[in-house]
């Protein structure tokens, strides 16, 4: 399972983001914004996630976003990795989290220990998921866990359920 | 009618459509390419919009800015000042006259039409004509120095401009261009030249010079000589699937860019992405000779014998390299580009983030049997032996001396090759890997019998390359039937990708280089690739338990993977298995399913996709004495049709389920199973087919 996803979707949601980015913006570090795509190119993300990465971009909010492979995002075919990694890189970005500065981590593995992982290695003072507002005993496995053992604070993101 | 084209539509079994998508315009922009061998420029959109990457690149002209040698960025002719599309945004590739138009509606309801062409009949001249209204439709510069702080030098001669690229080496682009705006501002019409030179950057006056000449003749007339042009090339090229139009367009994409990647004279250095895009730099791997040229040798022959050319001219470095690495003769680099020196990166990023090492370019050997066989390939479609008698025997000779001194011997007097990577590189460092093995046996073979023909190496030497080759060790057991991928795949961790997931997956990325590197999980056709290259190198009757075995153990990580796959799944009597994998190779691109079309397209896959049509369904294999052919055909498909070129004759192939027809423009030698070698007169011969053979009768 490794829907994790910074996507808001409605301006209601988006407001306290831009609000929390501005005004904590010269005191964060490198939140972590885990973005979901699928190996068709589709995405659980809207115009909103992209605003919202634009608008902490735009604060002076240091971005990494993290994609994490399992066997239905990890792309299909890797010819080069030497080649590889930064065209896939550019590509990724520019279609998913286009805000100028954004940088890209990619891991495989189970999610919730990538993103807390990456978190730690990057320094980051923010952690940012995205949220499918279902707290079903089988849904949100990833969210629950880093809510858990986060060292840092969370925002979820909510996105359409 | 489109207003901007002024002649007939194109046959929809002839065009591409992209409409467009802002997430995939770079890929549009790379589907969308036109070249003319020499010159490819992008088909991105003429305004200047968010994501467009306007990009045109020169064969062989590369430039080193300190990360790497690529190709360097020559200016700019398709920008235009016009208004974005709001809504209806579409380009349509007419695959048959090699242009490209594009009609979106602006905010103001205005609709404006642009069409394009890279003149095949005159390489690097371009021209664009646009239509819309004068509110909406304006020209701007005729050219555009290009982005990422090239070295750009621009300026005017009366009516015409002109900028020009540097590379830090000393080479560069240089274009010309002139517009008119007629019809009170609702027409645009616009003409450019292109020259290039690798080692001086071609002076503007002779870019201007060549563009009056152009501009004499007129827009309407370089474009119906371009149309003519690229007419006469599908003539010798052109393939028909009755049945399945989608697949026959997806081929007929794939060959209008394989026709374009490569100039027909002087040397052509043909990159991993053509002139579609930046990714790969332009760097020159197996890939070209290996899946390109062969398809080129039976489409346009003097496009595989500029292919050809770049490796001949880069015996230098390739003699230098082996000396480096303490052998004789001659070793290709992995990754080359304007010099033939290594290029290949040394390093990469891992799934982890991690720093790793990146050892093809060291390891990679095989490529000196890949140039060697290209080079066989290209004589056996177009029959012209004279290039190995002559500039071409080196490669040969050279590289067999390469084995020679790459080659262990043990105490029993076996022969062995340590510490490769085979085209499986999930797999790095291994001892006595099949394909290398296996294609050194065929090199040092090939390479006596042409020294004992035409000279170049002593007796000695002829001997002593024999007797290598007899004792090379390539991992077959006869109780099996199935060749070992190298000294210990049999002890790895038994591996069916299929039950991970489901191929094609890049499972480096999906499991770490530590597991699959200990795994039975294989890149890419490996044993197999044996047996679509050198059958006649392997055990008879190997090819169906090797596809049994190494089928379910490959992930095709590699995009050049599914098409070698069908091709051999056809060969071995499985043609709907063999649609499978071959449409997935068709759609590699139109579908971007590797995520990285946005940076150029992937000509080798292309390749494959025709020799897997070619080689594959239609069972044809060149070879001196005869054309074989064995059509296999899947039950959606009625009927293929194929156009190519063997021995200097022009060939037009049918081949149904239980019919095959073959026309030809003089006498050919064919043989069909179950028939001895004959020759076929025109107008043309048909078989039927009886059993599983052919009786044929001529016309």
């Amino acid at each position: 399972v490794t829907t994790i996803l910074a996507a808001v979707d409605a301006s209601a949601a988006a407001q306290p983001v831009l609000d929390t980015a501005t005004a904590l913006g010269r005191t964060l570090r490198m939140p972590v914004v885990a973005i979901h795509v699928r190996q068709d190119g589709t995405a659980d993300t809207s115009r909103a996630v992209e605003q919202t990465m634009g608008w902490f971009a735009g604060s002076g909010v240091e971005i990494v976003s993290l994609h994490v492979f399992d066997t239905t995002t990890v792309p299909r075919f890797w010819d080069r990795p030497e080649h590889d990694h930064a065209a896939w890189t550019r590509e990724f970005l520019a279609r998913n989290a286009p805000a100028a500065g954004i940088r890209l981590q990619v891991r495989s593995g189970w999610p919730s220990d990538r993103v807390l992982e990456v978190a730690s290695a990057e320094g980051a003072d923010m952690i940012a998921l995205g949220w499918g507002r279902r707290l079903a005993p089988d849904r949100a496995a990833v969210v629950r866990e880093v809510l858990t053992r986060t060292p840092v604070p969370l925002i979820l993101l909510p996105r359409p359920a | 009618m489109d207003p901007a084209d002024r002649g007939d539509r194109p046959d929809r079994n002839w065009t591409v459509t992209v409409d467009a998508d802002p997430r995939l315009e770079r890929v549009a922009e790379a589907l969308c390419t036109l070249a003319d061998g020499r010159f490819g420029t992008r088909g991105s959109r003429e305004e200047d919009g968010a994501g467009s990457a306007p990009l045109t690149l020169a064969a062989g002209v590369y430039h080193d800015p300190g990360g790497g040698t690529t190709l360097l960025p020559g200016p700019v002719w398709t920008g235009l000042d016009t208004a974005p599309p709001l809504g209806h945004d579409r380009r349509e590739l007419d695959l048959h006259g090699g242009v490209l138009r594009r009609t979106w509606r602006t905010a103001g309801g205005t609709t404006l039409h642009t069409l394009r062409f890279a003149s095949l009949a005159r390489p690097g001249v371009v021209g664009l004509r646009a239509e819309g209204s004068p509110g909406a439709l304006g020209a701007g510069p005729a050219l555009l120095p290009p982005g990422g702080g090239i070295d750009v030098e621009q300026g005017r001669q009366r009516d015409i401009a002109w900028v020009r690229t540097r590379s830090a080496g000393g080479g560069g682009i240089t274009a010309a261009a002139c517009q008119h705006t007629t019809d009170g501002g609702r027409v645009v019409e616009r003409l450019a030249v292109y020259l290039a030179d690798p080692g001086q950057a071609p002076p503007p006056e002779a870019a201007t010079e060549r563009l009056r000449e152009v501009e004499r003749v007129g827009f309407d007339r370089l474009l119906a000589e371009h149309r003519a042009a690229w007419a006469a090339r599908w003539a010798d090229a052109e393939v028909t699937i009755q049945g399945d139009p989608d697949t026959e367009l997806a081929v007929r994409f794939a060959l209008f860019h394989l026709l374009a990647s490569a100039a027909e004279e002087g040397e052509a250095a043909v990159g991993a992405r053509g002139l579609t895009g930046p990714v790969y730099a332009g760097h020159v791997f197996w890939d070209a000779d290996v899946f390109v040229l062969p398809v080129l040798a039976a489409v346009d022959p003097a496009a595989a014998r500029a292919m050809l050319e770049y490796r001949i001219r880069r015996l230098g470095p390739a003699r230098e390299l082996a000396a480096a690495q303490g052998r004789s003769g001659a070793r290709f680099a992995w990754e080359s580009a304007a010099d033939g020196t290594e290029v290949t990166p040394l390093w990469a990023t891992d799934r982890q983030g991690n720093r790793v090492r990146i050892r093809t370019g060291e390891l990679e050997d095989h490529i000196v049997a890949d140039v060697a066989w290209a080079a066989c390939r290209y004589v056996d479609w177009t029959g012209e032996g004279a290039v190995l008698d002559g500039p071409g025997r080196a490669l040969l000779l050279e590289g067999a001396r390469y084995w020679a001194s790459r080659v262990r011997r043990d105490q029993a007097g076996r022969a062995h090759v340590d510490g490769v990577i085979g085209p499986d590189e999930y797999h790095v460092e291994v001892g006595d890997n099949a394909f290398t093995n296996v294609m050194a046996r065929w090199h040092l073979r090939r390479a006596a019998e042409l020294a004992e023909r035409a000279g170049g190496a002593t007796a000695e030497e002829v001997a002593a390359w024999r007797g290598l080759a007899d004792a090379l060790v390539d991992g077959y057991d006869p109780a099996t039937g199935r060749y070992r991928q190298f000294a210990g795949f049999d002890d790895l961790e038994p591996l069916l990708i299929g039950e991970l997931a489901r191929p094609p997956v890049a499972a480096d990325l999906l499991l770490g280089r530590d597991r699959v590197r200990a795994a039975q999980v294989v890149k890419q056709a490996d044993v197999l690739m044996l047996h679509l290259l050198v059958p006649e190198e392997t055990a008879a009757g190997s090819l169906a338990p090797n596809l049994a075995f190494y089928g379910p153990r490959t992930a095709h990580g590699s995009s050049l993977s599914p098409a070698v796959h069908a091709a051999l799944l056809a060969r071995a009597g499985d043609p709907d298995r063999a649609l499978e994998l071959f449409r997935v190779a068709c759609r590699l691109d139109l579908d971007d399913l590797t995520g990285t079309t946005a940076g150029g397209l992937h000509v080798a896959t292309m390749g494959g996709v025709w020799q897997a049509l070619t080689t594959g369904f239609c069972g044809l294999r060149p070879t001196d004495e005869a054309l074989e052919l064995d059509p296999c055909l899947p039950a959606a498909w009625d009927s293929v049709e194929v156009r190519l070129r063997y021995h200097g004759r022009r060939l037009h192939l049918r081949a149904g389920h239980d019919h095959l027809e073959l026309a030809t423009d003089g006498p050919v030698a064919v043989r069909l199973s179950g028939l001895a070698a004959r020759t076929v007169v025109p107008p043309g011969t048909t078989w039927r087919r009886v059993g599983t053979a052919w009786e044929g009768e001529s016309k």
